[in-house]
This record gives structure tokens, sequence and C-alpha cells, in this order.
């Protein structure tokens, strides 16, 4: 099958893809966009490795088709750091020990940006409902759902919520992704390009 | 990692134009909903078609109030439909244990009524396939679950939602090249795991509504699995009731998981209609739910363990029916 020349809105920058029909948002991102963070384990949908927001919204990138994703606002973990420091999620999964060999990590810290968008105060019982679809080999979960907690407390005490998508835009400018000899062709274009 | 074939991906933008693709795409196609399912049975390699067409941009899909879901509708969003479970609460669990909520958020309700049946015999890469020796359900000659079958699969319907608005009296909105067709979704369904339902392959499900007498019948969905954080049922049982006191006035009965259909349960219902819903009553119905279940070896539990929590389930669905305060672990239950 052809390719097709897409622009993919990812982390608030636009990025050119070539890609197929069949591929997925998540070998889009990977090869396509060279955003590497976003993992692909099971790519069955059991793992959750794949997890990205797509309008805010978790979803799997291993079950999503690139193409349907167009023109849609996407958020992967290399868009989650601000300039200076990184997301109080990814603060506390460091100091909570919720991240070991750390492939899990992208995807339980993208389902978990999305619940405390929607639930600033869960309960640790709301912590394990709302990351039951993503599966760390290593930690034995309990770490995770500190760091979750933690978290949600951090954001509290600061009194700074979870990045709305105008903070996104104070990420780093992500080096990848200007590579245009992968498998999938990417190119990324200047923030405002495209929109 | 898995790949996907090679396939066309069409993005019509109404229910007319996807059916007008589908009759086109002479050389097989699929319809695309959450694709949480589909895709995973391309990556298998199962039964893939040149053509796949989304019908994630069809609005008219996406509809829902007062009873009435489109197939489009996400899992997630019926989940956060506070009216709707207002009207219907045994979908809060139904919902809470279907599937992940990385599943729900893309999942839809048309996907999920017909959700591929499952075997462990085909629910496995192509390598494994090829290892064990490929089924008639994808280009084998016979079962391998019940040997010698030639004709019929056995694989099991692992669908959550269809049981449960089976016993709410639903009914599903279909639209096909000859136009559109409503039929109450316990007649929806074909026992048999290949061909599993009545729909003509073009027909697209446009929604799924219960009527509104469905509000004040009492409904319990009982499904047991492996794993509780996601699985699909290794057995599930859905009861409705509506009451008069302690009296049944109306029974509905489902038992799901247990063959390639869910399987609707109306002579045993009507057996115990009118009758006071004691505890004799309750066991009563739950033996002959029990007898009446015949799972086979397609899933990983064995059979007979299958059959004799279908006993459990009901009884459990029952008692919640009644009032009563039903976890999922009872103490002093068979299990
Ligand atoms: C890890 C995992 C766990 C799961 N657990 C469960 C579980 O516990 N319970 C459960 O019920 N399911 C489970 N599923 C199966 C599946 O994810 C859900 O059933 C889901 O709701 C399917 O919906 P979908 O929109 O993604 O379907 P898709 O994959 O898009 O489609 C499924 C089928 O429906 C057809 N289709 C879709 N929409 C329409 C329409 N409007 N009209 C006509 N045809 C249509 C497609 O052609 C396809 O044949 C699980 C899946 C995974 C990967
Ligand atoms: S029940 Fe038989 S035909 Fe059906 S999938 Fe399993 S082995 Fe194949
Ligand atoms: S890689 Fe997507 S869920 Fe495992
Ligand atoms: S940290 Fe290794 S899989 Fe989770």
């Amino acid at each position: 099958m052809s390719k097709t020349l897409v622009t993919l809105n990812v982390n608030d920058a636009t990025y050119e893809v070539a890609i197929k029909p069949q591929d997925t948002l998540a070998l889009a991102l990977r090869d396509g966009c060279g955003l590497t963070g976003t993992k692909i384990g099971c790519d069955m949908g059991t793992c959750g490795c794949c997890t990205v927001l797509v309008d805010g919204e978790p979803a799997l990138g291993c079950l999503t088709l690139a193409l349907e994703v167009e023109g849609r606002r996407i958020q992967t973990i290399e868009g989650l750091a601000g300039a200076e420091r990184l997301h109080p999620l990814q603060r506390a999964f460091a100091e909570c020990g919720g991240s070991q060999c750390g492939f899990c990590t992208p995807g339980f810290v993208m389902t978990s940006v999305a619940l405390l968008r929607t639930n600033k105060a869960p309960s640790r019982d709301e912590i394990k409902a709302a990351i039951a679809g993503n599966l760390c080999r290593c930690t034995g979960y309990a770490k995770i759902v500190d760091a979750v907690e933690h978290a949600a407390e951090q954001i509290r005490d600061e009194d700074d919520s979870v990045p709305t998508p105008n903070e996104m835009s104070e990420k780093p400018e992500t080096q990848a992704g200007d590579k245009d000899d992968a498998g999938i062709h990417g190119r990324r274009q200047p923030a405002t390009a495209g929109r | 990692m898995m790949i996907l074939p090679e396939f066309e991906l069409a993005r019509p933008r109404s229910v007319d134009e996807a059916i007008g693709v589908a009759r086109a795409a002479t050389d097989g196609f699929d319809y695309l909903g959450g694709g949480t399912d589909l895709l995973c049975n391309y990556k298998w390699g199962l039964n893939t078609n040149p053509t796949v067409i989304s019908l994630r941009h069809i609005g008219e899909l996406q509809r829902m109030a007062d009873g009435s879901v489109g197939g489009g509708v996400t899992l997630a969003a019926i989940e956060k439909d506070a009216d709707f479970l207002h009207d219907f609460p045994v979908f809060r669990r139904t919902l809470d244990r279907l599937a992940s909520p990385l599943i729900r958020q893309t999942g839809t309700l048309a996907g999920n009524i017909l959700v591929d049946t499952r075997c462990i015999w085909l629910n496995q890469s192509l390598f494994a396939r090829k290892a064990l020796g490929k089924c008639l359900k994808a280009d084998g000659p016979e079962c391998r679950v019940v040997k010698g079958s030639i004709d019929r699969c056995y694989a099991n319907y692992s669908g959550d939602m269809a049981p449960v608005f089976m016993v709410l009296g639903g009914t599903m909105r279909l639209a096909g090249p000859d136009g559109e067709r409503t039929l109450l979704l316990r007649d929806f369904f074909a026992l048999d795991g290949i061909r599993r339902n009545v729909k003509q392959k073009e027909e697209i499900i446009v929604s799924l509504d219960l009527p509104s007498d469905a509000k004040t019948l009492r409904a319990s969905y009982q499904k047991f699995r492996v794993r509780e954080a996601w699985d699909f049922p290794e057995l599930a049982v859905a009861a409705s009731a509506r009451m008069d006191g302690d009296r049944i006035e109306e029974l509905s009965l489902v038992a799901n998981a247990v063959a390639s259909i869910p399987l609707w349960m109306d002579e045993i219902a009507a057996k115990y209609r009118g009758e006071t819903l004691s505890d004799a009553t309750i066991d009563a119905i739950a033996e002959d739910m029990r007898k009446a279940a015949k799972p086979v070896k397609a899933t990983l539990l064995p059979p007979g363990y299958r059959k004799a929590m279908v006993g459990v389930m009901t009884a459990r669905a029952l008692r919640e029916i009644r009032g009563d305060v039903v976890t999922e672990k009872q103490s002093g239950e068979a299990a």
C-alpha cells in the first residue's frame, strides 16, 4: 500500500509523517516522529506501555491507527516535562521507586496524567482502578500507587495543576523526529507550522 | 512487535457512505469501531480483509440519549453518562469489569456486541497456530475443540454488554443496503462461532435501544474471570426481574460465555414467573441454569468448573436482584 503524508500534532509541534494505512500511532510516533518514549510492549492492548493522550484522553498507541488521529492533539511522555523541571508525576515515580527497568513507566505516567486531570485526590483504590490496564513486571505496583498518590499530593500542595494545553508548550525542544530516513518518514515542523 | 497486514483505510462521514464503500469492496472488508478487537485479530492474521472501513468519523453513530446508545459510542462514554447509569445501574458494574479502562476508552458498544468469538486454539499468533495446527475458523479443515466438527465452530462468545441489553429487552437498529431494520437483541445471535449472528456483512449497527419500562427492572450481571484487573469472561450470568413484593412478575436470564452466543434462557425464566424469590427458588433456578449450560474446552478453565460456576453466578445475580448484599467472594459458596 502506498504511504500518505500526514500531519500529526504531537506535544504542540507538528510532524509531517509518511505512513501506511495500517501503521499504528505507536509506530508512527516512534519511527516517524522519533519520539521513542512511547513504548511498544505486547502490541495487543494488554500492557498499556504505549499509552499516549489524544485530545487529553488516554489512548493505546498500538491499537490506534495513525491516520485516525490526524489533526487531533497528541501528547506523549516527551511533552510532559517543563523546560526546567520534571512533571510532578515523573518526579514522584523517580522518588518513590515507581520505576525500575522503566519500560512500563511512560504508559503509567500518561495514564496517571489523565487520572489526575479529572481527579485531583484519588484514593488508592481509584488509582488501582485507573491503572488496571497498565502492566509492570518489576515493581509489584505498590510503589507505582505510592508515586501517583505522592504526585497528587505534590500537585495539590504546589497548587500546581497537571499541565494544561498551554502549559505544555513550555517543554524543551525535542531533538528527535528530524530524521527522514526511518521506515516511516517523519519531519518535525516548527510548532506553529501547519496550524 | 505484531505487524498489521496491509489494507486500505476508508474514513466515511455517514452511514450511507460507509455502506457504499462496503458494497464496492468486492475483495472483502471489515468495519472498524475502536479497533480493540479487530486490530488484535488482524495482528494475529485471523481472517483479514484488504479494506478496512472506519466508522469513527460518523456522527450519527455517536448519539446517546434516553436509553438509546449509538453503535459508535465508546464504553468510556457510557461509563461517564450519569443519566444512563442512573436509569440502568446494572451497567456500572458491567462496565467496571469489562476489559481495562484503556480498552474502554476506545472500544465501542457495537464493537463489543460483535466482538469475535474466542478460543484457545484460535487467539494465538500465526506462528503458534502453524505449530498447533490451524482450525475451521481460520483456514483449517476442522474444529480442534469438538474434534470432527467440520461445519460448526464452538468458540466462546466473550462480549459483556450484549447479555445485559438482552435481559433489559434491548433492541438493535441496523442500517444496510436495503434500508433499516430493528430487531430484539435476543434474536440477533446465531449459534455458530463463525457465523455468530444474523447481521448481513454490509449492515452497520446504528444503535442499541432500551425500552422505557426497562428502567423499572432490577438487573444484575455476574461475571467470572481469571484476572481481576481485566479479563474476558470465563462465564457470566445476566438476569433481570420485575418484582411484585417478593413475587417474580417477570424474569429474564442469559448464560454468557459458555457457548458461541449469549444463551437466552427463556424456558427456565418462564418456569419461575409468579414464584416467590425465596432461597429455595434461587437454588432451583441456579440448578436449572447449571444443567442447561454446556461449555466446551475453548477457554482457559475446565468446562466442568465453568458449568458449576454458572449455578453460583445465577444465584448471586438473583440474590442481588432480591436486594441481598452480594460481594464477589461469598463465604460458604461452592466455587
Ligand atoms: C486486553 C483486552 C481485554 C478485553 N477484555 C474484554 C472484556 O473483558 N469484555 C469484553 O466484552 N470485551 C473485551 N475485550 C474486547 C474488545 O476490546 C471490546 O469488546 C470492545 O468493546 C470492542 O469494541 P471495538 O469498538 O474496539 O471493536 P472493533 O475491534 O472496532 O470491532 C469489533 C467487531 O465489530 C465490528 N463493528 C464495530 N462497530 C460496528 C458497527 N457500528 N456496525 C457493524 N459492525 C461493527 C467490526 O467490524 C469487528 O468485526 C478486550 C480486548 C482486549 C484487547
Ligand atoms: S472452537 Fe474449533 S473451529 Fe472454533 S476457533 Fe476453536 S478450534 Fe477453531
Ligand atoms: S503495547 Fe499497546 S497495550 Fe501493550
Ligand atoms: S519498571 Fe520494569 S516493567 Fe515496570
